[in-house]
């Protein structure tokens, strides 16, 4: 009797889970057809594009995409997905200069404070509404609402006070104070959606993707993939409306399906197999392995600097002459070497070279014998033991390792706290600077998106400090702070840049700050694709690569 | 037995609720801010501030866990904060990937367990028993997420035969599920070796022998069949930990499964996710301890009188 | 009177449980290989500084990421820090860390088991349904519950093993208590006047003694398991520790490449967790032929 009845369960037991399988494998295979798009709607050849029915390329990225609405994006694969489906007023082009996309111009008052945008005529909303100064003024009112809690709009919200409708294609934004990189903001912003969306309410908000870009998502699996079709009646493709803008008839592809995969190892594996069309996040070391295997690189000096901020608050940190000591002990080009295969660029300034305001200060010369000096002169002869702090990431960890290392030639004993992202976010800005639990140095990555130095070389002023902004080195010079204050109103270029280069002149001289690397964006493209690269703003150019099948 | 089904049934309840109340305390314990998580570390404290209200996690947690505790029992098991969208939306998709993988490894482990420990114990003492119960043993203690890795070497890197990543057809199932089931391949051989050996010793399948049946008959009529009530909790009890482990194949094999989702999770501190999670992965632990429990007190009627 | 009769029985007792034990364990030969390697182990852990050829955090950035070699058995890591060294060192972490949490674990649930299953009633109900709870958790999911909360480093990993260790010890000894409680001698004991506590350490607890050897050395494996599953996923150990899942951890980005730094770590963790399983094996049936299943 019990002999059956066990198996009896066995077999039951056995039968539901399988029913269970079979219906998760049904909606699994979606999944499948969706990459290969063989259900994509037939090609209607109206207007000038010319893209390949055939060009749908797989791309695969780092990490997993989790909103797409504009006004929530926060991460750079989010941002770089956000910019296929929307549009700004302007982008930068490849020199970092704006461009206008969804304006074709702007006049800025005498003082600074009135935006006047002149729109784009005749571009679609991908659910067939017009894009105009209406449309353009419910987007900004609905930034504009506090209430909505958006996660990434304050660089908007900070400075823009309203919008005002002028004409049927000309809007005015009303700022609360003088703002020269208003347009670097707007450019770093990814896009405006739908007016029909927006009056659908935020439900639809975290679920609908129409803007007025150049492809449209027709599907989304969250964790899995999404998918971008191209929008062949795209206006980018109609030279009466983009003007000079205008894209090549064959620029782009017939659909892009970006999936997430966090292992290195197997994005190699699924490019080298045909799978990925292109992977991103490519270590140096992997480079000759991908080569020898069909695969491409290509490579970008983005602006995500590593910096070692000193804790200017601190005791021993606080004293220039150990701040300069680190300095000159850390040999960034072997970090280079060791740790990043070489891929990285040595830094030569806070600021990496695409940022409006930049000025070579000279790369620091490691001179060990100097450092040990000047330690000597501040009174830590004989050894000095300090706390980094870090995140825990693998090669966040092995850069950490390499500074302590290099730090124990001079005598200091580096205690590394590598934290879990979660718990670092809340932890820095947490602390009172000067509690003795708190941070004497902190390794970590930032990148700009705005391209501005009011951002990039702001972040070091007293206002700024963590968690304010992110002045994570709690440096304090009302010399600097009134430099900063007073190139944020100033609009001509010439004149900003050079304060910024007294800006720069001073962070050399206190060394609040030490720039370790400029972050390298390495991705590897398959035999599908040719001439695939990067814009200098470090997001995919997929219309200048062409699809060869 | 009905008594005892219901003494079972108020109890796995009670074990719920308390479950419900330790994922919910779990999640708010662990340090770390989700608005500042979710806005990057560059916003400003206000916009912090804006969001943390909108998810309502400025108000006191009793009321927090009310709230959630309510809305499980309307069938809403919240939102994630990361993605806006419904949590059970999030967790449907990915429990589908983890079960398909969780039940390929299931069968197989328990195909190949059986055969080795019936061939194992069918040759006691011989070349075969040896061969089997080392595999069995080796089995046991190969750490997953390692040999994962190394079956990725071979497979994808070197031979080129099966894909690396877990989302590619059928095919990619095949190194994740056979990693995931290694263990538990082993551990039923073990079983049903051992307790084949100790079926084959006892006085009916003697009897069996001497009644002149077959050697066959014998193996599979009698001391097999006997040797599933062993099989079946132990595959019982392991389901759960298929599920852990997966945590770990998930990750090696970038496969978007609860188990990644999970550890995804914890680390955006995504309060629903996570306790939605929690509980679901808790859930199937004690639904199938009481099916196994029931199951034995169908075979056993002492059981239900000395609980 | 009372004890002459009690010191006979012990004298003509010739075998000492002690010895019987050894006799049935040595017959093993699988078991005494294994308690050969284990006895091995430990002589790395307490030496493995001593004798590893290299610094664990000696670098030589001329030296990267070479296979293995005369020089470097194992090869070296990206730092060109000798991985044979590492590894080795990597031993005394392992088992510290599961020792140290298997102990804790094991005599805190005995405690909880031996006085649950002895006073019973309401009490043992309530106590043994809290820890029923924690088994409702698949091991490694309370284990990176429990170190997310603490934070991640070796300690807290320690702490987490021993949280979702107890109840095992617990039930295990509770059971035997149980049993044991309705004997004959302890009853005998019980009606002698022996004090509640002397019962409980003289008596029960040597009679559930065999069971907690047994889960001890099965724990131990599991817990250098689980110690490097959670370093592997970022929540263990910290850099530059040399701890197996670490190392693991760290040589996936290198694995088209340079294979032989995945490839030790993972065997170290291996024979490891095979020598535990073994030697429990060996223990349960030379202590306990009823559980045997060999």
């Amino acid at each position: 009797m019990k002999k059956y009845l066990a198996f009896l369960l066995a077999i039951t037991m056995l039968a539901s889970l399988l029913t269970g399988c079979g219906g998760d494998t049904n909606s699994g295979s979606g999944s499948d057809s969706g990459s290969q798009n063989e259900d994509s709607p037939p090609v209607e050849m109206t207007g000038n594009c010319t893209v390949p029915a055939n060009s749908d390329i797989v791309v695969i990225n780092y990490s997993d995409i989790s909103t797409f609405f504009p006004a929530d994006v926060t991460q750079a694969s989010e941002y770089s997905l956000g910019h296929l489906a929307y549009e700004s007023l302007c982008t930068f082009d490849d020199d970092m200069n704006i461009q206008y996309v969804l304006a074709s111009g702007c006049e800025v008052s005498e003082d600074g404070k009135d935006y006047t945008f002149t729109l784009r005529k005749g571009i679609k909303f991908s659910d067939g509404e017009d894009w105009n100064a209406e449309a353009c003024k419910a987007n900004f009112d609905m930034i504009l609402d506090e209430s909505n809690a958006f996660l990434n709009v304050w660089m908007i919200t900070d400075v823009v006070e309203s919008c005002e409708v002028v004409d049927d294609y000309t809007v005015m934004l009303h700022l609360f104070d003088a703002y020269a990189p208003m347009l670097n903001v707007l450019a770093s912003f990814t896009g405006f959606v739908s007016p029909a969306l927006i009056a659908k309410g935020p439900e639809a908000w975290k679920n609908e993707v129409v803007g007025t870009g150049q492809y449209v998502q027709t599907e989304y699996r969250s964790g899995e993939s999404a998918v971008y079709t191209l929008n062949r009646n795209y206006w980018g493709y109609d030279p009466e409306i983009a003007g000079d803008a205008v894209l090549a008839p064959d620029a782009g592809f017939n659909s892009i399906t970006v999936k997430p995969v966090s292992e290195e190892a197997t994005r190699i594996a699924m490019l080298i197999s045909g799978e990925a069309d292109i992977i991103g996040s490519v270590s140096a070391t992997n480079i000759p392995t991908l080569e020898a295997n069909g695969g491409t690189i290509t490579k970008c000096v983005g602006a995500l600097i590593a910096y070692l901020y000193f804790n200017c608050q601190k005791p021993a940190t606080s004293d220039v002459r150990v701040r300069q000591a680190i300095s000159l002990a850390i040999d960034t080009a072997a970090l280079n070497d060791v740790v990043y295969g070489g891929a990285n660029q040595v830094c030569d300034s806070v600021l990496s070279p695409s940022i409006s305001g930049y000025k070579s200060s000279g790369i620091i010369e490691t001179n060990l014998e100097k450092a040990r000096e000047l330690l000597a002169e501040a009174g830590y002869g004989d050894g000095l033991t300090l706390v980094a702090w870090e995140e825990n990431d693998t090669s966040d960890i092995q850069r950490g390792e390499f500074i302590q290392q290099q730090l124990e030639q001079i005598g200091i004993t580096l205690q590394i706290q590598p934290m879990e992202g979660g718990v670092l976010a809340t932890e820095i800005g947490g602390h009172e600077p000067s509690d003795p639990n708190y941070y004497d140095l902190y390794i970590r990555g930032y990148g700009s998106d705005t391209y501005d130095s009011d951002e990039m070389l702001g972040r070091f002023s007293t206002p700024a400090w963590a968690p304010v902004g992110s002045n994570y080195t709690y440096y304090s010079n009302a010399e600097y702070d009134a430099l900063i204050a007073e190139a944020a109103k100033t609009i001509d270029p010439d004149v900003r840049n050079e304060l910024y280069s007294q800006a720069q002149d001073i962070l050399r001289e206190d060394m609040p700050v030490l720039p370790l690397l400029v972050n390298s964006y390495i991705s590897a493209y398959g035999k599908r694709i040719e001439n695939f690269n990067y814009h200098t703003n470090s997001f995919y150019n997929y219309n200048d690569a062409t699809f060869v099948g | 037995m009905i008594a005892y089904l219901c003494k079972r049934l108020v109890s796995v309840v009670c074990t719920m609720l308390v479950v419900s109340i330790v994922a919910f305390s779990f999640i708010h314990l662990i340090p770390g801010e989700p608005a500042r998580l979710l806005a990057g570390e560059k916003a400003p404290q206000e916009t912090i501030e804006r969001i943390t209200e909108k998810f309502g996690l400025n108000q006191p947690l009793p009321v927090q866990y009310i709230k959630w505790m309510s809305g499980i029992l309307k069938g809403d098991f919240g939102t994630s904060f990361r993605t806006g969208r419904p949590v059970s939306e999030e967790i449907a998709l990915r429990y589908g990937n983890t079960f398909r993988m969780a039940v390929i490894a299931l069968i197989w482990s328990v195909i190949v367990g059986l055969l080795i420990g019936v061939w194992s114990g069918t040759h006691a003492g011989k070349w075969q028993d040896y061969t089997g119960i080392t595999v069995a043993v080796a089995g046991q203690a190969v750490p997953e997420f390692w040999i994962g890795l190394m079956l990725i070497y071979i497979f994808s890197i070197r031979l080129k035969w099966l894909p690396a990543s877990g989302m590619a057809g059928w095919k990619a199932l095949i190194l994740p599920a056979f990693t995931l089931g290694g263990w538990l391949a082993a551990t039923v051989a073990r079983y049903t070796r051992s307790s084949m050996l100790e079926t084959l010793r006892e006085d009916y399948t003697r009897t069996a022998r001497a009644k002149g049946l077959s050697e066959r008959v014998v193996v599979w009529k009698h001391a097999f069949r006997n040797s599933m009530i062993s099989v079946v909790t132990i595959v019982g009890v392991s389901f759960g930990d298929l599920l852990g482990g997966a945590v770990l194949i998930e990750t090696v094999f970038a496969y978007p499964g609860l188990g990644s989702y999970l550890v995804d999770s914890i680390g955006l501190r995504d309060y629903a996710a996570v306790q939605a999670l929690i509980l679901i992965i808790s859930a199937h632990y004690v639904i199938i301890n009481l099916l196994v429990d029931l199951l034995y007190a169908a075979i056993n009627p002492e059981i239900r009188l000395t609980q | 009177m009372k004890n002459i009769t009690v010191v006979e029985t012990e004298k003509t007792d010739v075998v000492t449980p002690f010895q019987d034990f050894w006799r049935k364990f040595r017959k093993q030969k699988t078991a005494m290989a294994a308690a050969v390697f284990f006895v091995l182990l430990v002589l790395i852990a307490i030496f493995c500084y001593k004798i590893a050829p290299y610094g664990i955090n000696e670098y030589d950035y001329t030296a990267c990421l070479q296979g293995p070699s005369a020089a470097h058995w194992f090869g070296t890591d990206e730092f060109g820090r000798d991985l044979f060294s590492r590894i080795l060192c990597g031993t005394r972490i392992s088992l510290a860390v599961a020792f140290s949490a298997v102990t804790l674990a094991a005599i805190l649930g005995s405690l909880i088991g031996l006085v649950c299953g002895y006073v019973g009633g309401t009490f043992d109900t309530a106590i043994m349904s809290m820890l029923d709870v924690l088994y409702a958790f698949p091991g490694l999911i309370l284990a990176i519950a429990i170190v997310a909360i603490l934070g991640s480093g070796l300690t807290n990993v320690i702490i987490a093993v021993v949280i979702f260790r107890i109840p095992i010890f617990a039930r295990v000894v509770r059971g035997c208590t149980l049993q044991l409680k309705n004997t004959v001698y302890v009853r005998a004991a019980t009606s002698l006047g022996a004090s509640r506590w002397r019962l409980l350490v003289k008596h029960i607890l040597p009679g559930a003694l065999p069971s907690v050897i047994v889960q001890y050395s099965l724990s131990i494996s599991g817990s250098i398991m689980t110690c490097a599953s959670l370093s592997f996923l970022g929540m263990g150990a910290t850099p530059p520790t040399p701890e197996w899942g670490l190392i693991l951890s760290n040589s996936r980005i290198y694995i088209y490449t340079h294979i032989h730094y995945a490839l030790y770590p993972g065997l170290a963790i291996l024979l490891t967790v095979l020598c535990f399983n073994l030697l429990g094996d060996g223990l349960r049936s030379a202590l306990d032929p009823r559980l045997s299943e060999q």
